[in-house]
């Protein structure tokens, strides 16, 4: 059994730390389709590794960084953040990662989750910018329409209310408590995303995947409005 | 029918049709009728029979994965009829071809000896599995139901069979391609057009975003 995302350079008890660390988290999430599912997970370390190859960065601590991104995710936790830090501590520590690489790791994982178009960026390593924008990257473009259309699927929201205005200047609590429609969704969040990539080559694969979101949004908008601005008087006479 | 019966039969499926799922909700209902006196303008098909039929062609609605889905055109049928029944003014020899047309509405039914207004109501909600709403209903209905996206190990189904009821993304080729050539009424045909352009630019895009994330362990 052999994982090519697994780069060739690494030491032996490294790339079994990946291995142990691959099987639990796919364990973990194998039932989970509200967009935090293992395919999320796999795309965003496969995302990492490519900008980590590219922007020179600590392998591992990507790798372990972007599978592990999600396990203490504040929203499996009604909210409590510290117990998502525990949670994800406690398998590094299984795993056997010196206290160092733990430090590392959990610096990134505890930042990773975007909270709200105004809330602060604090300043973060190489490795949690790289994560962060494999992240994002995985919530833009066609794979993110397909994502935030399930999200908005398995949590009953509104596909769209074009009488409600987006608001993509909310704070980190509002973010949170944020109910609105999946439409607004993109303008609140998923649209801002291309101009808070942190590294070159982030930026460069998030042009493209805003260009799909921004024709995706205009044709959505033209199908609806088609279906709403028929002159109904012309066709009574039928 | 007049603006004023119009706006009661609207009233009623609104108050009838489940808001939950987002995929066959009020919204899409009124899509469908927008769509079927578009076509009907063209085709010529009767008002009258249009706007009940696409109300409330899906007034009852079960998930796909719930065995009541395969009965859920006839029993939409027959609520349409006892609403009609008792809707003042509406003229009852028309009841019947707006059962007959939701009864015969589904994706998969033959269009083989349909009457105007049921093919013209076929080709209206079949729209809506085309095109930006047609992704949308696919990917909001797997989140509604817990299921994939796609398949990790194959998600163009390279080497199985297609599977929409499984994989949202199979849907694609399963259905959303397809309904172009499906159209019954060249109208319907010309609008599926350049929806169905929208849908293969999207799949070399959603492609393109899986590339480099094939699973090989």
């Amino acid at each position: 059994m052999s994982i090519t995302n697994i780069p060739e350079s690494l030491s032996l008890s490294d790339v079994e730390m990946l291995h142990r660390t691959v099987a639990h988290v796919r364990n973990l999430q194998a039932g989970d389709s509200t967009g935090h599912d293992w395919t999320h997970t796999l795309r965003v370390w496969n995302l990492a590794v490519v900008i980590a190859q590219e922007e020179r960065a600590d392998l591992v601590v990507t790798s372990l960084a972007a599978l592990l991104h999600d396990v203490g995710d504040w929203k499996l936790f009604d909210g409590d953040e510290e117990q998502g830090h525990r949670v994800v501590e406690d398998w590094l520590v299984t795993v056997g990662a010196d206290t160092a690489l733990i430090q590392r790791v959990l610096a990134i994982v505890s930042r990773v989750s975007f909270m709200g178009g105004g809330s602060r960026v604090e300043a973060m390593s190489l490795e949690g910018r790289i994560v962060q924008d494999a992240d994002r990257l995985d919530a833009i473009g066609a794979i993110g329409i397909a994502r935030c259309f399930a999200f908005g699927g398995a949590k009953g929201r509104l596909i769209h209310d074009p009488d409600t205005r987006p608001n993509p200047d909310m704070t980190r609590d509002e973010y949170k408590k944020n109910r609105s429609s999946t439409i607004n969704h993109f303008h609140e969040k998923l649209l801002l995303l291309k101009d808070r990539m942190n590294t070159p080559t982030g930026k460069l694969m998030a042009e493209k995947r805003h260009t799909v979101m921004v024709n995706f949004l205009d044709t959505f908008e033209s199908e609806w409005q088609e279906a709403n601005s028929l002159d109904l008087e012309d066709q009574w006479e039928g | 029918m007049n603006d004023e019966m119009r706006m009661y039969l609207e009233s009623v499926a609104r108050r009838r049709i489940d808001g939950e799922d987002a995929a066959h909700d009020f919204e899409h209902a009124r899509r469908v009728m927008m769509n079927a006196l578009k076509i009907g303008a063209a085709e010529g098909g009767d008002v009258d029979v249009l706007i009940p039929a696409a109300l409330f062609h899906d007034v009852m609605m079960f998930p796909k994965n719930d065995p009541r889905s395969d009965d859920a055109a006839h029993q939409s049928a027959m609520m349409a009829v006892g609403i009609l029944q008792s809707t003042d003014g509406y003229p009852a020899a028309k009841i019947q071809r707006v059962a007959d047309a939701i009864t015969h509405c589904s994706f998969g039914n033959p269009a083989d000896g349909l009457p105007l207004d049921a093919l013209i109501l076929q080709d209206a909600d079949r729209l809506e599995a085309t095109g930006a709403i047609a992704i949308m209903r696919a990917f909001w209905s797997a989140g509604q139901m817990g299921q994939p996206l796609y398949d990790p190990d194959d998600p163009f189904a390279r080497s199985r069979q297609a599977d929409g009821l499984r994989y949202a993304f199979d849907l694609f080729e399963t259905r959303l391609l397809r309904v172009e050539e499906r159209m019954n009424t060249g109208t319907g045909r010309e609008l599926a057009r350049s929806r169905t352009a929208f849908l293969r630019t999207f799949m070399t895009q959603f492609n393109d975003d899986l590339l480099m994330t094939r699973e090989t362990l």
